[in-house]
């Protein structure tokens, strides 16, 4: 059954949900005395799947996948000692956007628009048998009300949308709702508060709600799964860092050389993917082994380790496989066979740089991305690049790759990010003004050595370096909860979850697809909830 | 087997190329007051320090390549000349000029490497044998992943000899695709 609460206008549409009872003990029922009361309950009337959430003098009991009939079953089977606490019993509603439920008891939170005289207010509650129960304290149009006669739960939804009606009088009307709330699945790690790109609170002047919302992504999936590996192909990944240590991978085979990832610059070491090679300005990108250990944080830092940073995918293990050494300067056939090495042990691919178009680096795409994941395909996923122009780059403009842009703390494309046909998504990142705060990750714990030459944490990272471990994480993410997917699939599933932002300058198209920000910002909580069917 | 058609560039100023790689066009700007060579292992210390002082000179890391830049003009084509008797002496590898994919804006360094990968059902060693015949080039690795692909070294290697020679190998039926195998550098 369809029922809509809320404002004339906008309408909140939820549903009668079959599978739940909301009940009101007449005293304070212990805990302890409930759960005894109803255990065998639940083993008989209702299914083994039957749950029971009890909170002060309220009981909910959920039964999934149950029709009606069980839950009255259990009513009815409630021991008539126990049953006399019962004072009243409520019906469950679940909201049709969040899945939430809301448990409608007997009074309705109303707001008077401010013109409306007392006169006219009394009348209306009067004509519809109300009592006003309280006057808010902090809103003076505002009260909660109570039908004058016992009524059912969803007759206190009628009621509360007979005063939506009366929409010259009333601001808006709803049932003063017992809500289900959901507990977003924080890490305890000290600097997830500045990550904004993870969980975007509003703070030092950026747009609460502008992130790729990994918390409520990971209230369904906390932090992925260890099978699932990202390889961070770029100029190596210090593995003893603290907080990424825990998450490199191992090789399962006892007696293969590479133990955790490979180094494709360096024939003498071939089997140490740390960074080696820093010259002055340590700082510096191009001529130090620094940029793959911020990447790697963003996509798998260790979460909930109560150190530093947490990574999206944060139980999600981390391949390195270095191509450059120093100078942002590589060997084709080396990258192509970094990338083929990826193919074998990762089931993403993460490539944080642009270089011009090689046969070779494509055809070891084609590759990974055909035969990868027992032939499902790995996912490959690249910078969309920083030059600011209207060219995406190679091997991000490939048709079997993902193209990552970036867009800032305020919800609009980053500057800086490349833009054309090829691009998939952009995922939150720094922007060109560096007054917007940039990325908080891993860095080099050596001292001076990174982008932070004091500590092992950088928070200046950013471009669409950063978007694109990032992206790489959110599939990760998605890999984690149904690992069967092909590589096409999970990039429909981003593509179609993706957040339409900034739509007045974005220019969608009739497939929901713009040329600044691709199919939009990857919203890792939709993909998650897609996935999950 | 000829080297295949002959790519024009100046030794002034910069000039725009097409070159072919896996059977598409790839369009660069030469850019020959920068220099890319790696030294023969057997050329004296003297040599080297001869040309430091001649010009500047930066030592990629990693990459064993030297490079140097040099003034447009009259001084390029003097450095050029220099490079060019030391290369027929069997003192460098290879000497060639930057060049700028018109594409991405990045630089590559052409080396004395080409990418070579034959079709399905191809032998290798023998495909390799007539190109060492007619080409002169030798193998410098088998690809640790693809079969029947390898990367071999052009002997003689100088200006833009190694993508006349790779553009000329991918022309081959039974070849799928040859490239030379640039260094490039990265945006990042």
């Amino acid at each position: 059954m369809a029922v809509f609460y809320g404002r004339k206008r906008e309408r909140i549409s939820l549903r009668l949900s079959s599978d739940d009872v909301l009940m009101r003990f007449t005293g304070e029922a212990a805990r302890m005395t409930v759960r005894k009361a109803l255990s065998g309950l639940t083993g008989k009337a209702a299914s083994p799947r039957a749950g029971i959430r009890h909170f002060g003098r309220y009981l909910m009991l959920h039964d999934p996948g149950a029709a009606e009939a069980p839950v009255k079953a259990v009513l009815n089977a409630l021991p008539k000692a126990f049953g006399r606490q019962v004072a009243r019993t409520y019906p469950v509603f679940i909201e049709e956007d969040s899945g939430l439920r809301l448990a409608a008891g007997h009074e309705i939170t109303v707001r008077f628009r401010a013109r409306v005289s007392a006169a006219r207010r009394a009348r209306l509650l009067a004509g519809l048998e109300l009592a006003v129960v309280r006057q808010n304290q902090f809103a003076s149009d505002q009260l909660v009300v109570a039908p004058t006669a016992l009524r059912s739960g969803s007759r206190v939804v009628d009621l509360a949308n007979a005063l939506v009606e009366a929409d010259d009088l009333v601001e808006f009307a709803a049932p003063n709702f017992f809500a289900e709330y959901r507990k977003y699945g924080a890490t305890n790690d000290p600097m997830l508060a500045r990550q904004w790109h993870l969980n975007n609170t509003g703070a030092d002047g950026a747009k609460a709600g502008e992130d790729v919302r990994a918390l409520a992504a990971w209230d369904i999936v906390p932090g992925g799964d260890p099978s699932v590996v990202i390889a961070i192909i770029d100029d190596g990944v210090e593995t003893r860092h603290p907080d990424l240590k825990a998450n490199i991978w191992r090789n399962p085979d006892p007696d293969a050389p590479d133990r955790m990832g490979r180094d494709f610059t360096d024939d003498e070491h071939p089997y140490d993917p740390n960074p080696r090679v820093f010259q002055p300005p340590y700082d510096d990108t191009d001529g130090n082994d620094i940029h793959g250990t911020p990447c790697a944080g963003v996509a798998a830092a260790a979460g909930n380790n109560k150190k530093g940073v947490a990574g999206i995918a944060y139980r999600c293990r981390i391949l390195p496989v270095k191509i450059f050494a120093g100078p942002s300067l590589a060997p084709n056939d080396r990258i192509a066979d970094a990338i083929r090495y990826a193919g074998r042990h990762a089931s993403i691919v993460s490539c944080s740089w642009g270089i011009p178009r090689n046969p070779d680096v494509e055809s070891a795409i084609e590759e990974v991305v055909s035969s990868g994941r027992q032939g499902r395909g790995c996912l490959v996923f690249c910078a969309a690049g920083n030059e600011q122009r209207a060219r995406i780059s190679f091997p991000a403009a490939l048709a079997n790759t993902m193209a990552v842009g970036a867009s800032n703390d305020q919800g609009i494309k980053s500057t800086y990010s490349n833009w054309g046909p090829e691009l998939d998504f952009v995922a939150p990142s720094s922007d060109e003004d560096r007054s917007r705060p940039s990325i908080t990750t891993t860095d080099l714990s050596r001292k001076n050595r990174g982008y932070n030459l004091k500590g092992a944490y950088a928070t200046d990272f950013g471009g669409t370096s950063s978007a694109t471990p990032l992206a790489a994480g959110v599939a990760a993410l998605v890999l984690s909860l149904k690992p069967q997917l092909s590589w096409r699939q999970v990039r429909n599933i981003l593509r179609e979850t993706a957040d339409k932002i900034d739509r007045p300058h974005g220019h969608y198209d009739e497939r929901g697809f713009s040329t600044r920000y691709g199919y939009g910002r990857l919203n890792a909580h939709a993909a998650l909830v897609l996935a999950q069917g | 087997m000829p080297l295949g058609r002959r790519i024009e560039w100046s030794r002034t100023g910069p000039t725009a190329i097409r070159f072919r790689q896996r059977k598409r066009w790839a369009t660069a700007e030469v850019l020959p007051d920068q220099i890319a060579l790696r030294w023969a292992p057997e050329c004296p210390a003297t040599v080297r320090a001869g040309l430091r002082q001649a010009v500047q000179v930066r030592v990629a890391p990693g990459v064993d390549v030297t490079l140097l830049e040099v003034q447009g003009g009259p001084a390029a084509v003097d450095l050029w000349r220099r490079l060019e008797e030391l290369h027929a002496a069997g003192r460098l590898r290879f000497a060639t000029p930057m060049l700028r994919d018109r594409e991405s804006g990045l630089r590559q360094i052409l080396t004395d490497e080409i990418t070579v990968r034959w079709t399905a059902g191809q032998q290798v060693t023998g495909g390799l044998e007539r190109l060492r015949r007619s080409l002169a080039v030798s193998l410098v690795r088998r690809s640790e992943f693809v079969e029947r692909q390898c990367v071999v070294r052009l002997e003689r290697a100088f200006g833009l000899a190694t993508l006349e020679a790779a553009e000329a190998i991918d022309g081959l039926p039974e070849i799928e695709f040859a490239a030379a195998n640039f260094i490039s550098w990265a945006d990042r």
